[in-house]
């Protein structure tokens, strides 16, 4: 029986009237590649932002290697190794893909509150294996909002691996991507889960992607989560093909 | 490994500042050297101003309140107690940090517009406590006479302290703005919200910078009593802090020394101005219009336009 690394408890949170995310229970096992699933406006955003403790949820418990991290604050959320990438890209437009590794490194070993050293001298070899593992080696120097939107999110893949997250949250990591650009970064990602020994929790529309990659599928459909399971009870469950596979087929 | 050529230029170039704010008291008239210890204290007060807007995002209204704590500080410590020279002036940025400490406790909670507006808010307050308190700082005729030690007293060896001090903080700020703790200034003012999501208490780093930024200007304030051997309630209003605003806007806020340019643009320009002409106001304004404009990022952007004009 492989352990449970989160565990989500009937979370729930309503926006006025809306509810985006009705009493949603599941649980994600230590490694691989878990992912969620549904159509625009299903939840799944929402429901990975009560995950990261962006939104506090109305009702229900997150529970995190054993420990109840529900509504507690985002950086300590962070710190207990919950990492997350967002659908539109969030780095340091102005600053460097180094520099952005960088500030990430400092923060996980806690160095942020160094006023008089330079920074230039910490983690050198570091921050550019990291950019190498993420394919921006050659790319160091460069602003970050100057890099095409593939390395973009290369680099906030990098940012976010640097912080040697135990559990990553990716918000459609390969939303507005070329179909080959897709399967490059999806196959960097499950390099990196090996390598580094994460476990990724993930949304996307693209489903090919999904069912290739995924060890277990959730589906969410207005703001409920209608069936998880392995790839091969997903594609066969009839709720699932009814509202979302036959949509899109 | 990057930076080789650029740290070598630096001290290159500090060096021969150094050299020239040494050499130049000895040449120039006392009327200039009076003009350079202006711009080097206003230079210093913009590099804190800019601490906070140009690193970090955080456009304050209000920071002449501290100028001006620093200011009265010194002049109060001064003119009612007999502590040395040096004890009031060291006072200076430890009471201003402090007040710092506690109108960035409720400013750093809030953002951008509200920001700005609440640091507006609790500095027009400073500034109306200093008007009003007559018996104390002596409301609306300042306070005058503050007495120096006799070595500072003249016009260059009062120059020479300055520069002295201000040297001290520029390293000291130079060092801030590139250890961790200035990297992660930046990272706040590019997306505060990532900086959450990799693990830093954000308020916590915010209130730190603002308390920083505020012990700087409070050392500025307080050279600037020094310089004029009086403090009046002008040093803490707003039209201060827009002023701090207008040296950042004018050097460039994303240069180290910009704003010591930016007070050397501006402190030249209105003693020209008001020489030949009235409203220095009106000038101030179609040069803030220009810079705007053409110049956002400022005396020192030129450098960069120029290269990619190439």
């Amino acid at each position: 029986m492989p352990e449970a690394i989160l565990e989500v408890h009937n979370l729930g949170k309503a926006f006025g009237g809306l509810l985006a995310v009705d009493s949603v229970s599941f649980q994600v096992n230590q490694g691989g590649c878990s992912s969620i699933i549904g159509p625009n406006g299903a939840g799944k955003t929402t429901l990975f932002n009560l995950i990261s403790g962006y939104f506090s949820p109305d009702s229900g418990k997150v529970i995190f290697q054993g420990n109840d991290i529900t509504g507690i604050p985002i950086e300590l959320i962070c710190r207990k190794g919950i990492a997350r990438s967002f659908q539109l890209i969030s780095i340091f437009p102005r600053l460097t893909a180094y520099e952005g590794v960088l500030i990430s490194l400092l923060s996980r070993e806690r160095k942020s509150w160094n006023l008089l050293s330079s920074a230039k001298k910490f983690f050198g070899e570091e921050v550019m294996s990291i950019l190498e593992s993420v394919g921006l080696s050659d790319r160091s120097m460069v602003l970050s909002g100057d890099l095409s939107l593939g390395d973009q999110k290369r680099l906030e893949l990098g940012m976010v691996v640097a912080q040697d997250p135990t559990l990553l949250l990716l918000d459609e990591p390969t939303a507005g991507m070329s179909p080959v650009e897709r399967v490059t970064i999806m196959e960097l990602l499950q390099s990196l889960s090996r390598k580094k020994d994460f476990t990724i929790l993930f949304t996307e529309h693209d489903m090919s992607l999904v069912f290739s990659i995924s060890d277990w599928i959730g589906v969410m459909h207005m703001g409920k989560l209608i069936a998880e399971g392995s790839p091969e009870v997903i594609k066969n469950n009839e709720i699932v093909k009814k509202v979302y596979l036959g949509e899109t087929e | 490994m990057f930076f080789g050529k650029k740290r070598r230029s630096i001290i290159g170039l500090s060096l021969f500042i150094l050299l020239l704010a040494l050499f130049l008291p000895v040449v120039l008239p006392k009327f200039l050297t009076f003009l350079l210890t202006e711009i080097i204290i206003f230079g210093l007060f913009g590099i804190a101003v800019n601490l906070l807007v140009g690193y970090s995002g955080m456009v304050t209204f209000g920071h002449g309140a501290f100028y001006g704590l620093g200011a009265y500080t010194v002049g109060l410590f001064l003119t009612k107690t007999g502590v040395p020279f040096i004890v009031a002036f060291l006072l200076a940025p430890i009471i201003a940090s402090f007040f710092g400490l506690i109108i960035g406790f409720f400013c750093v909670r809030l953002t951008q517009f509200y920001f700005a507006m609440l640091t507006l808010a609790f500095g027009m307050l400073i500034w109306a406590i200093i008007y009003k308190w007559e018996k104390f700082t002596g409301g609306d005729n300042g306070l005058v006479g503050v007495p120096l030690p006799s070595i500072l007293s003249s016009t260059q060896a009062f120059y020479y302290f300055t520069v002295c001090v201000v040297i001290i903080c520029l390293i000291v700020l130079w060092r801030i703005v590139n250890s961790p703790f200035g990297y992660t200034m930046r990272a706040i003012r590019e997306n505060p919200e990532r900086v959450r999501f990799l693990g830093i208490n954000l308020t916590r780093y915010k209130l730190a910078i603002f308390v920083i930024s505020s012990g700087f200007a409070g050392i500025s304030g307080g050279l600037y009593t020094a310089f004029t051997k009086g403090a009046f309630p002008d040093y803490a209003s707003w039209a201060k802090s827009g002023e701090g605003l207008i040296i950042v806007l004018i050097g460039g806020m994303s240069s180290f020394i910009g704003p010591l340019i930016g007070a050397a643009v501006l402190v030249f320009l209105q003693q020209i101005v008001t020489m030949i002409f009235q409203y220095w106001s009106i000038v101030l304004g179609i040069l803030l219009l220009l810079v705007v404009l053409f110049l956002p990022e400022g005396v020192m952007g030129i450098k960069e336009k120029v290269r990619f004009q190439r």
